[in-house]
């Protein structure tokens, strides 16, 4: 299972994470709080981690916002908001059709600014035990030797960092969750807008 | 609905089961654990997928950030050169061969080029030696160079030709200045100053983007050229394919230029809402959009066939009679039949250069 994860999350890090500021800042936009953002795009991850297969994924941004309309909509649905489909999906399309083909390069260049953010994020042990593993390929168990901490504490600093880092990018694109709550009261109108 | 609670929850535990799982040296146990954890409810596995990869993506940003300074002096001895090509030295200090092969044209038989220009000027930041870290720390294996297109003797009108790693070719003119990144998955040129002409290899893997200010461009195997406007604009002009433009980070917005297309893009200062000059008034695209409220596919395709070469061909009625919105470029019929195709359920098929609209 472990090896499975691992493997996809190379590839999730690598073709997915790099989309998600644009998938959350276009979810937001073209639904409002008609959604739980954090949902759809936690579930788009659930369904992208599902597939048997990546391969076949020629252009992942575009998978993954396929993916993030299909779980939006399948919320709305449940939610029994009939009135919607129409304008998503024209509008849906419409995001689509201008996005242009994959290119890492401009990813690359738009992910500065997230990975620069990103680092901010990491406290200095934090990146030094990330050194130390995937650079010096150090265990825990050394990495928290060599830094004279415990493991937990090891553990504990890359957690935190990690979840600080998730969290930034959730916040600095999109309203917080309160915001969102109270968004979702709105789900009538934004459904026929 | 979760609440906003149990999201918040969930990120948190997917977090440190990301970290337990890549970090630890995880016992039975807690793969139990684990296991059990992501069984209990969907999300937790959406969570803890994203939460690896986020955790991978920071990692890589550290180990990138970390050889990149370790490295970057002595890049060229890490680097393998792609085999066979003659080369410019990579070196930072500016020594380059220049006797380059594709001097004159550029063309060498047997190999289509693209040929694109970028032209202008711009004031150089402190943000480029950070851009050149982190692109290195998003874990590519990049070359990176800098190179001056050092004044000779001379006059103004002097061009420098060098060839990239990549094969295309680059002519600089004196003042220019060039930061080349080359990974395995992109090409990704800074114009810093001066103009640039790129005689572009295809390569369809490694898409080849030039940043120029504010401005993008990428070529999808095309000819054109690109002039600075203002501080941070820029016009293109394509007279053979197909090039996406866009401001900074709008890339959703992009303009999709073909033959004959023009466009003026001004994204303006970033912070300051200044509107000073008639330059930065330039900034509407010229690109026409074809604005559809709910017309029927079949209107929207005569709309479309008036003004493109490659026509839509509609094959079955049942199609045309769709209702349609939304916003399209004018001269992008591809576009256009897409979105078509995805909202009849169907399918496109291109046939003798023209676009046929299927029903699956």
């Amino acid at each position: 299972m472990d090896d499975a994860y691992d493997k996809k999350a190379a590839w999730v890090s690598r073709e997915i994470v790099p989309h998600e500021a644009a998938i959350r800042r276009w979810l937001i936009r073209r639904w409002g709080g008609a959604v739980d953002v954090e949902d759809v795009i936690q579930e788009a991850y659930y369904r992208i981690a599902k597939l048997a297969h990546v391969d076949h994924i020629e252009n992942p941004g575009g998978y993954f916002h396929r993916t993030a309309h299909a779980v939006a909509s399948d919320i709305m649905r449940r939610a029994g908001i009939i009135n919607f489909t129409s304008m998503t999906q024209a509008e849906w399309s419409n995001v689509m059709d201008d996005e242009p083909p994959a290119d890492q390069a401009l990813q690359g260049k738009q992910e500065l600014a997230r990975v620069e953010s990103l680092l901010a994020n990491l406290s200095q042990i934090g990146r030094r035990v990330i050194e130390l593993r995937r650079v010096e390929g150090l265990s825990r168990k050394e990495t928290a030797e060599r830094l004279g901490l415990s493991e937990n504490d090891v553990k504990n600093h890359l957690v935190r960092g990690l979840h600080k880092v998730m969290k930034a990018m959730a916040e600095q694109d999109g309203m917080n969750l309160d915001e969102q709550a109270d968004a979702e009261k709105k789900v009538e109108q934004i459904g026929k807008c | 609905m979760a609440s906003a609670d149990t999201t918040a929850s969930i990120i948190e535990q997917a977090a440190e089961w990301a970290v337990e799982a890549a970090h630890g040296d995880m016992p039975l146990e807690s793969r139990a654990m684990l296991g059990a954890w992501l069984a209990a409810d969907r999300r937790h596995e959406g969570a803890y997928v994203r939460a690896c990869a986020w955790l991978r993506a920071t990692e890589d940003a550290v180990v990138g950030a970390h050889s990149a300074k370790d490295s970057l002096p002595t890049q060229d001895q890490q680097v393998a050169a792609p085999a066979g090509r003659p080369l410019i030295s990579y070196n930072d200090n500016e020594g380059y061969n220049r006797s380059a092969p594709h001097a004159g044209d550029g063309q060498s038989p047997g190999t289509p080029r693209r040929l694109f220009r970028w032209t202008g000027r711009l004031a150089i930041g402190g943000a480029l030696a950070a851009s050149v870290a982190m692109l290195l720390g998003i874990g590519m294996p990049a070359i990176t160079s800098f190179w001056q297109g050092s004044a000779g003797p001379s006059g103004a009108s002097a061009v420098e030709i060098v060839q990239l790693r990549d094969g295309s070719v680059a002519r600089l003119s004196r003042d220019a200045r060039i930061q080349v990144v080359l990974s395995d998955e992109a090409r990704s040129i800074t114009l810093l100053s001066g103009e640039a002409t790129f005689d572009v290899a295809p390569d369809e893997s490694r898409p080849f983007v030039v940043q120029a200010g504010q401005v993008f461009a990428q070529a999808v195997g095309t000819v054109y050229s690109v002039s600075r406007v203002g501080q941070s604009g820029g016009t293109v002009e394509v007279s053979e394919g197909t090039v996406l433009v866009w401001p900074r980070d709008e890339r959703d917005q992009a303009v999709r230029l073909v033959a004959g297309g023009k466009v003026t893009l001004d994204p303006g200062p970033l912070t300051t809402q200044r509107s000073t000059t008639s330059q930065s008034r330039l900034a509407a695209p010229v690109i026409a959009q074809i604005s559809l409220d709910n017309v029927t596919i079949a209107s929207a395709v005569q709309r479309f066939n008036r003004v493109n070469r490659t026509k839509i061909i509609i094959s079955d009625p049942e199609i045309g009679e769709v209702r349609i919105i939304g916003h399209y470029n004018a001269n992008d019929p591809y576009q256009f039949a897409e979105s078509a195709s995805v909202i009849v359920d169907g399918y496109i098929e291109r046939e003798n250069g023209n676009i046929v609209l299927k029903l699956k």
